[in-house]
């Protein structure tokens, strides 16, 4: 395994009125563990509220105070290893309107990535080079390079967001629902992208996602969040074609047709329930 | 304009594009260049040093420059003066038409040093000695109020840029941090802010300025003034920063900067106090006015700048009395420049407030 979550818990306090915290507390993310390969790619769905957004940022290290250990490459991050650790490990995030500081050109956004590693880039020159290279990588010119986001589409916002994650060349790159912003066609172009620079640089992907559509087309194994547990991880087509957990099955139904769903009551979990091996890598919780 | 293409403009740029339509606003950067110019080169545009006082010609009217002499146009001269007093002791000036004293150009005066290094003695313009040229009026101890205005601007506008500058530069780090770090650091950080607005202002400020010894020379009054001032103006700023970072810090681009392993400090002075920037720039200028007042209101009774060191505000201190009012009518003058720049501060600040409306809108929406 190329980097895993062992038992991954993510409280936040329930905070009320002036008083502060009542000691009760939402269980964001409760106790998920998950690996990625080398290469693969492997997508998180479920609905809003489930606790993607915060499983990711735990993986990116932006979110503090977790319980469990994130595993790369067979060591534990912590903060000794912490710059290697994102030297290798990068995000894009949900919304291309606010993921780029309005006040950097393009150059700088891209070239912020780099001070990660500056012992790689040392000379201004090789560092505009790395920059017209990874512009180019994404399929835009390098005329670009000084102007400001707000002139940019949303597609054109998100390659930008993908060259600077991909600067300093890591292995694994998390999409927090890196296309849901845009529409359909800017989706298949970026879709289409990712795949060829997943080809070219052997990335791992981690992705993030409520359109079912776009996960059955990008990755290989699904891991199935509700209330901050993983329901069911199995193959793209074990959960397309055969799934297992109700919650798998809503899911399904609702994607394919809005009527079809009638959730009288939610879905209730065991807080004990642990996930089982239903068939060969074909995992559900029960 | 350049013919650049109109697309490589930053948000900033626009802004400022929109302000320099805005004629008023730009008649009062003028206005405001020139008083800080005046204030630069005080001591080569007035005819007298601060301290050159005449004890003879206490109070003395403007002096009228004459351009005809008998009817004839001629080079600028003014007449002596001839001191009098009438049957209730009061000193009526009159004008000595037996001596002339024509208006000198690059006259030599009292020496000075130009930019505070190069000494020369060398004034703009001046009269010979005896004469004596009061263009606006002279104080209690005959000295030019012209000048003491020029020298006065000193204090007065330095005040305004210094006190900002340190209560701004205080007020954006603890805004900053305690809107980034949020939980503990903030509730501490806002409570001591609250404390120190709690106290009104003017009271602080009289309480702060006790606590000065007494034996201080006028420098160290000056910074210790600028030093107080700047105190009682960080609190506002830092609260309202602090809002803004609170929604600064949720949005993604911060996120990605830290994901590239950015240090905390990087983060918000890269990429957090930058978008406060409109909000500040224009705050800067509104908050200008309230240094210049409150250092004149220290002046003006008597705990500011001493005596024979001349502000805006301990120059008005001797036009407390209604007496005077009516019988010198121009020591009121430096508080018709107080109002000037203080206005002119007012409107520039809300023409950049209107310019930079749309980058303010774009970032206040979290």
């Amino acid at each position: 395994m190329l980097l895993e979550l062992k038992n991954i818990t993510k409280e936040f306090p329930v905070k009320t009125g002036i008083a502060g915290t009542t000691g009760r507390v939402v269980r964001a993310v409760d106790r998920v563990s998950l690996g990625v390969e080398e290469g693969e790619s492997l997508s998180l769905v479920g609905e809003s509220g489930c606790g993607k957004t915060t499983l990711a940022r735990i993986v990116m290290q932006l979110i503090r105070g977790y319980e469990g250990q994130v595993i790369y490459d067979s060591k534990p991050v912590d903060k000794n290893n912490i710059a290697s650790y994102r030297k290798n490990v990068q995000m894009v995030f949900q919304d291309p309107y606010s993921s780029l500081d309005p006040r950097y050109t393009i150059r700088r956004v891209i070239g912020e990535g780099m001070e990660l590693d500056r012992l790689r880039f040392k000379t201004q020159q090789e560092r505009e080079l790395r920059i017209q290279q990874m512009l180019k990588s994404v399929h835009l010119s390098h005329d670009m390079l000084n102007r400001y986001p707000h002139e940019f589409s949303g597609g054109e916002r998100q390659r930008i967001a993908i060259a600077r994650a991909l600067v300093l060349n890591p292995k694994v790159l998390i999409l927090d629902e890196a296309v849901s912003s845009l529409d359909v066609l800017v989706q298949e172009e970026i879709l289409k992208l990712l795949a060829r620079l997943q080809k070219q640089m052997n990335l791992t992907y981690i992705f993030i996602s409520h359109n079912l559509k776009v996960v059955k087309r990008i990755s290989e194994r699904v891991a199935v969040m509700y209330k901050g547990r993983i329901v069911e991880l199995a193959r793209t087509e074990d959960i397309f074609n055969n799934p297992q957990h109700q919650y798998t099955k809503d899911l399904l139904m609702a994607a394919l047709n809005y009527k079809s769903v009638v959730r009288e009551d939610q879905i209730k979990i065991n807080d004990n329930a642990k996930l089982f091996e239903y068939a060969d890598g074909h995992y559900v919780l029960g | 304009m350049t013919n650049k293409p109109y697309e490589s403009m930053s948000e900033f740029q626009m802004a400022l594009r929109t302000f320099s339509r805005n004629r008023v606003a730009l008649f009062c950067v003028l206005v405001l260049f020139l008083l800080y110019m005046g204030a630069i080169f005080a001591d080569f545009l007035s005819p007298y040093r601060y301290d050159n006082e005449d004890r003879r010609y206490s109070y003395c009217p403007p002096t009228q420059i004459h351009f005809f002499d008998d009817g004839a146009p001629s080079w600028p001269f003014v007449y002596g003066i001839d001191l009098e007093y009438n049957e209730y002791h009061k000193r009526i000036y009159t004008e000595d038409r037996s001596k002339k004293y024509p208006v000198k150009l690059l006259m030599k005066g009292d020496e000075y040093r130009l930019l505070g290094f190069i000494p020369i003695k060398t004034h703009l313009w001046g009269v010979e000695a005896p004469g004596r040229v009061y263009l606006i009026g002279a104080d209690s101890r005959g000295r030019d109020l012209w000048s003491r205005i020029l020298y006065g601007s000193r204090v007065s506008l330095s005040i305004g840029l210094i006190g900002v500058f340190i209560s701004f530069t205080i007020g954006l780090l603890v805004g900053g941090i305690s809107g980034y770090y949020g939980g503990r650091v903030d509730n501490i950080l806002m409570r001591i802010a609250e404390m120190v607005m709690m106290v009104p202002g003017f009271y602080l400020l009289l309480a702060l300025r006790a606590a000065v010894p007494p034996d201080f020379n006028s420098v160290q009054v000056y910074f210790a003034i600028i030093i107080i001032l700047s105190f009682i103006g960080w609190a506002g700023l830092a609260r309202i920063i602090r809002g803004m970072c609170l929604s600064l810090r949720e949005r993604e681009f911060v996120m990605a900067a830290k994901s590239i392993g950015l240090s905390d400090f990087k983060i918000i002075v890269r990429h957090i106090l930058p978008h406060t920037l409109s909000y500040s720039i224009f705050a800067v200028m509104l908050s200008i006015p309230g240094y210049i007042l409150g250092e004149s209101a220290l002046s003006l009774i008597g705990l500011g700048i001493q005596d024979p060191f001349a502000s805006w505000g301990n120059m008005l201190s001797d036009a407390m009395s209604i007496v005077k009012i009516k019988f010198y009518p121009w020591i009121l003058v430096p508080g018709f420049f107080i109002f000037i720049t203080v206005i002119s501060f007012n409107v520039v600040g809300d023409a950049l407030r209107d310019a930079l409306d749309p980058m303010l809108k774009s970032e206040g929406q979290g």
